[in-house]
């Protein structure tokens, strides 16, 4: 992914590079239709101040941490980076190193010891069994979900943060797949209360469409008005439809019509969001990709791994135009869950391993460090893509990194044993919330609560315990000026 | 939420966690321990009768404490009570049955993406993805019950089907407009649009469209026509593919509120009952127009469109992708990767071609084989690759082709498939318990085994770390914590596989050049089954005596074709047919005899 430096339109000529994906044909003309969006581009900053934003990255089966870490600790000056971070270099100012955070979990609590990595990194809790399920003490057992809010579902609750108001809450996806049904376990990065999971969406094309279709703002006037009245219909014939059939079932049968009544409700509430910010100022006014210049995703993962990358790369670019459209503030995305059966063999140009495990398997064997490292560092040079991009993209008074914090965690340290200690950790941007860039910097053992509680509190939201308390010795220090 | 769902997962699981367990966290074993107070609350005392008094019970948390509806055998001396009386239902004279009862409830019935996306091809001519909700890719279970949580559609699958909506719409009016309307689509009048709704839309409903339906429909395609007639058309089909009258079937017959006790499904409704259990699909023209007149509900004629359609090719080899989540063979896909090690040979290509080879042979016995065939036939899809990984000699042939084996290592059906036995193995060690627990779900169908306590893996912790399969066994059975409870029903099954490695190669001498000792002692399963067994052919010879591997059979197939278990079912219709599947052994029969029964026509309505 090649850096645009322009103001208008950088989003558009970034998904021009995917263009030799073979794409479906059912999905080539999905973007004719969509023509209405074709909006005169105007970014957020010009519809106010510029909001701060959150943005989580995860990448799944730790890392190896050798090549991780610098062997200095202080101001960027003083240290190089090892191989896995290298391809940050160009980033090394933007970047803050965190030293010492350990995992706020024992790592013989029953169940998957990935998911409840990720869980307890997101929610600093330790997790529940989903109600009515029995891991009978299994230390992979599936049934995993968290005991309260992830982090930026709890910022995301709290006024102070600033980051309410927007007409999409809160975006959550991953270039992985199958992921948005099952059991939450490992998946799930952001949860909005007890056993509220909320999936990633693993299919760009389906996420674009629910954040710009008609059934966002974003659209104006009277093309806008139509596809509105066209979804409204859609959805009244639905309703009608599920309400019929609730006078014809058994009263054992009406709890599956309610939820789906239910869901179909919230849909119906999404078309009547005021096309207007909480400040009055119209939202009218984004230009999001055309839907037409996203590449379909050509399949399951599982088989063609290749796709991973360029999944990935438009998963980023549709949080970044909803950042910049405004659409939401907040977002988590996951390269691949914990247990990930992507082969490296398959995505990474000349990477020779012999094995043909995937990811997780592979971090399970002793003697592929090596290989475990080349991963890492391949998804370091993702994440460096994607940064320079944001970094490129103007916003306000300065750019898109400026006003958010990117934080790029994992749900392990060391993915062989599953470790708590000195999660692979690093974080960017967040200029507007004074983070203290380019340090490399040691807390000592310090939980991931700690680190969650300084970014409430960067954030406006003075927080002094996140999470478990008995993880917890307050905000550290020295993150944020 | 079941057992083997916890346990066993996604895809893509696992890792050697439980081995690295052992080195890491040896030292918490005896805090557990302590804080556990032993296994308590198991219930695999099936030959209790519910209503004997727990007396002996300790209560709290004892062992085998009286909350588990019985005391439990192991631990506090009480394993005399368990033994002697079969747990198993079936294979004998029939019970008191329920004369009147229907082969299911009044219900509707959530389509799996699996089905949305052969209704979709059937009816509007496009296939799109099967990722219609993002299901995964290989579910380690067979979920599409019709009580399953996990087919209630909330808000994130609502706005899955959305867009999966939006998507066929868009591409079915791409591809097939003129197909939809053959009297001209450049400003087609109403009455052509409204024979597009009546003939096409009542097809995806499974019913014929209601002239309301039809006025709704026609409104939202003037509402797109402001646009143009694409957009009119796929409002139509946009809506339709998200109304619960596509979404859900429904076996209510008109109506099934609790006013009444009993309905009889419509002819639409049976006709869907047969298509989608037979073929994952909406009725076919020749079963739909039987449903129109409305003969399909003499018994004659919905005969013979039942035999017409279990003689298709289409339908056999659906019911044998859906027949290997019932025979293990599903598993392969959910199962931690074999030691590379250990086992260099068993690549992805071969695990691929185990699956398909297993897979063969599950629709080849569906297709043509009886229930005698499920455990002794001889019969392997092999190709040269998997010849040579498992000593069978003589093959040359590139793509698999059916062989019967004349080698007693492979006589044993499904249970001697190297896919299967390698689908229940650890990744570097044998695994008599699941390989037990499997025999013992599949083909016994003894009373439910719970899962395991949550100090199960703490308790295992104690034992020694180099301690063979049996060893450990042993040492399960004679644990004062009362671990026997229930391993000693299953882990006997899984012992007499043990002369077959962790890749399902026949390994009669260990590493150290000495016999596998695949002997067990089978307890407290009922007569047929008791008593010492020397090999899997020991074991085998039990299964086929007597009825008890074809009542199990019925009794797991009704999965796959009733949407329920019927574990509790007490019928005297689903008796009736057992009895004509046990009678007959054809797997065909089977389906025959329960699509064709008078109570499948019907659905009693509970309150």
């Amino acid at each position: 992914m090649t850096t645009r430096s322009t103001a208008k339109g950088p989003i558009m000529r970034e998904f021009s590079d995917f263009k030799h994906i073979p794409r479906r044909t059912f999905m080539a003309g999905v973007g004719t239709t969509a023509a209405g969006m074709f909006l005169r581009p105007l970014f957020a900053s010009a519809a106010g101040a510029t909001p701060n934003r959150l943005l989580i990255i995860h990448r799944p089966c730790g890392s190896n941490l050798g090549e991780f870490f610098p062997s200095v600790a202080g101001d960027a000056a003083a240290y190089t980076l090892p191989s896995i971070l290298q391809p940050l270099q160009s980033l090394k100012a933007d970047m803050t190193i965190l030293n010492g955070i350990n995992c706020p979990r024992v790592t013989s609590w029953p169940g998957d010891q990935h998911g409840a990595g990720l869980i307890t990194m997101m929610s600093g809790k330790r997790p529940v069994e989903i109600a009515g399920t029995n891991s009978g003490g299994d230390l992979q057992a599936k049934n995993q979900t968290a005991a309260g809010p992830s982090f930026d579902q709890y910022l995301l609750s709290k006024p102070a943060a600033g980051l309410m108001g927007s007409a999409v809450g809160s975006i959550q996806s991953t270039a992985y797949r199958p992921s948005s049904l099952g059991l939450p376990n490992f998946k799930v990065m952001s949860y909005g209360a007890f056993n509220g999971a909320l999936f990633p969406e693993s299919r760009p094309g389906t996420l674009f469409g629910n954040l710009f279709a008609a059934a966002t703002p974003g659209l104006s006037g009277e093309s806008a008005d139509r596809l509105r009245l066209q979804q409204q219909g859609v959805l009244d014939f639905v309703h009608k439809d599920l309400a019929r059939l609730r006078g014809l079932v058994p009263r054992s049968q009406l709890t599956k019509l309610d939820a789906h009544i239910d869901g179909i409700s919230q849909l119906q509430t999404k078309l009547v969001k005021p096309a207007t910010m909480p400040s009055g100022t119209p939202v009218a006014a984004c230009k999001p990709a055309a839907q037409a210049e996203l590449p379909a995703q050509t399949g399951d993962l599982t088989v063609d791994e290749a796709q991973h990358k360029v999944v990935a790369q438009n998963q980023l670019a549709i949080i970044l135009a909803a950042f910049q459209c405004d659409l939401t503030r907040v977002a988590t995305f996951t390269y691949a869950h914990g247990n990930s059966a992507l082969r490296f063999n398959k995505i990474i140009p000349g990477m020779n391993e012999p094995s043909g495990l995937g990811h997780h398997d592979l971090s399970h064997v002793a003697s592929s460090t090596t290989y475990h490292a080349q991963i890492d560092k391949f998804y370091s040079q993702q994440l460096a893509d994607f940064l320079t991009l944001m970094k490129a993209t103007p916003d306000g008074d300065g750019n898109m990194l400026d006003h958010t914090l990117v934080v790029y965690l994992n749900e392990c340290a060391i993915g062989a044993g599953h470790t708590i200690e000195n999660m692979p950790l690093l974080m960017f941007g967040g200029t507007s919330l004074k983070l203290q860039k380019g340090r490399h910097i040691k807390f000592g053992t310090r939980y991931m609560n700690d680190v969650w509680a300084a970014v409430a509190t960067a954030f406006g939201v003075p927080t002094t315990t996140f999470g478990d308390s008995a993880y917890s010795t307050g905000a550290v220090t020295g993150l944020f000026g | 939420m079941n057992r083997a769902t916890i346990l066993s997962g996604n895809t893509d699981q696992g890792g050697p966690m439980t081995t690295s367990f052992r080195t890491f966290f040896g030292v918490g074993i005896v805090v557990l321990l302590a804080a556990a107070g032993g296994m308590g609350g198991l219930g695999c005392t099936g030959a209790v009768p519910p209503a004997a008094p727990a007396t002996d019970g300790t209560g709290g948390a004892g062992i085998g404490g009286a909350g588990a509806g019985g005391p439990g055998p192991g631990g506090s001396g009480s394993g005399a009570k368990g033994s002697g009386g079969s747990i198993v239902t079936g294979g004998g004279a029939p019970a008191q049955c329920v004369a009147d009862a229907s082969l299911a409830p009044a219900r509707i019935w959530r389509i799996t993406d699996q089905q949305y996306v052969n209704v979709v091809a059937q009816v509007f001519g496009v296939r799109i993805p099967v990722e219609v909700t993002e299901a995964d890719t290989h579910p380690a279970d067979y979920t599409n019950t019709s009580e399953s949580p996990s087919l209630t559609v909330q808000l994130s699958v609502a706005t899955a089907y959305q867009a999966a909506a939006r998507n066929a719409a868009q591409a079915a009016v791409a591809v097939n407009l003129p197909v939809f309307l053959p009297c001209g689509q450049a400003a087609p009048a109403d009455a052509c649009v409204e024979r597009f709704i009546r003939n096409r839309i009542s097809r995806a409903f499974g019913r014929p469209v209601t002239d309301g339906e039809v006025q709704d429909l026609l409104a939202l395609y003037h509402t797109g026509l402001a646009d143009n007639v694409s957009v009119g058309m796929r409002l139509i089909i946009e809506a339709v593919l998200q109304a619960p009258s596509f979404l859900y079937r429904t076996e209510i017959g008109g109506s099934a509120t609790t006013a009444v006790k009993k309905v009889t499904m419509s002819p639409f409704e049976v006709a869907g009952a047969v298509s989608f259990a037979l073929l994952d699909s909406v009725p076919d023209d020749a079963l739909w127009e039987k449903a129109q007149d409305g003969s399909l509900m003499t018994p004659s004629v919905l005969a013979g469109e039942v035999d017409r359609l279990l003689a298709s090719p289409a339908v056999q080899a659906n019911l044998g992708s859906k027949a290997s989540f019932w025979l293990g063979v599903e598993k392969l896909h959910s199962i931690v990767p074999k030691n590379t090690t250990l086992f260099p040979e068993f690549t992805a290509d071969l695990k691929q071609t185990l699956y398909d080879s297993a897979r063969m042979f599950v629709s080849d016995l569906f297709a043509r084989g009886t229930v005698a065939d499920l455990l002794s036939s001889k019969r392997m899809y092999v190709n040269a690759t998997l010849a040579k990984v498992y000593g069978i000699p003589n093959v040359t042939s590139t793509t698999l082709i059916p062989m019967d084996l004349q080698l007693p290592e492979r006589s044993a059906g499904i249970l001697t498939q190297p896919a299967v036995l390698a689908a229940w193995s650890h990744p570097n060690r044998g695994d008599p318990i699941h390989r037990g627990l499997f025999i013992y779900d599949t083909f016994v169908c003894g009373s439910p085994i719970p899962a395991p306590p949550a100090n199960a893996i703490a308790v295992s912790m104690t034992f020694p770390a180099n301690a063979t399969e049996r060893e450990l066994s042993n040492l399960r059975a004679a644990s004062p914590l009362g671990c026997g409870a229930c391993h000693a029903l299953f882990d006997p099954l899984g012992l007499s596989t043990e002369k077959y490695d962790p890749i399902g190669r026949y390994a009669p001498v260990d590493g150290a050049g000495k016999a596998v000792d695949s002997s067990s002692m089978i307890v407290r399963l009922g007569a047929d089954l008791d008593g010492p067994i020397s090999d899997l052919p020991d074991l085998v010879a039990k299964l086929k005596t007597g009825r008890r591997v074809a009542d199990c059979a019925s009794r797991n197939l009704a999965i796959f074709v009733l949407g329920r278990s019927v574990v509790e079912d007490r019928s005297c219709a689903f008796q009736q047919v057992k009895d004509r599947f046990a009678a007959s052994g054809s797997f065909m029969d089977y389906y025959r005899a329960t699509l064709t029964s008078p109570a499948f026509v019907t659905r009693d309505v509970t309150p």
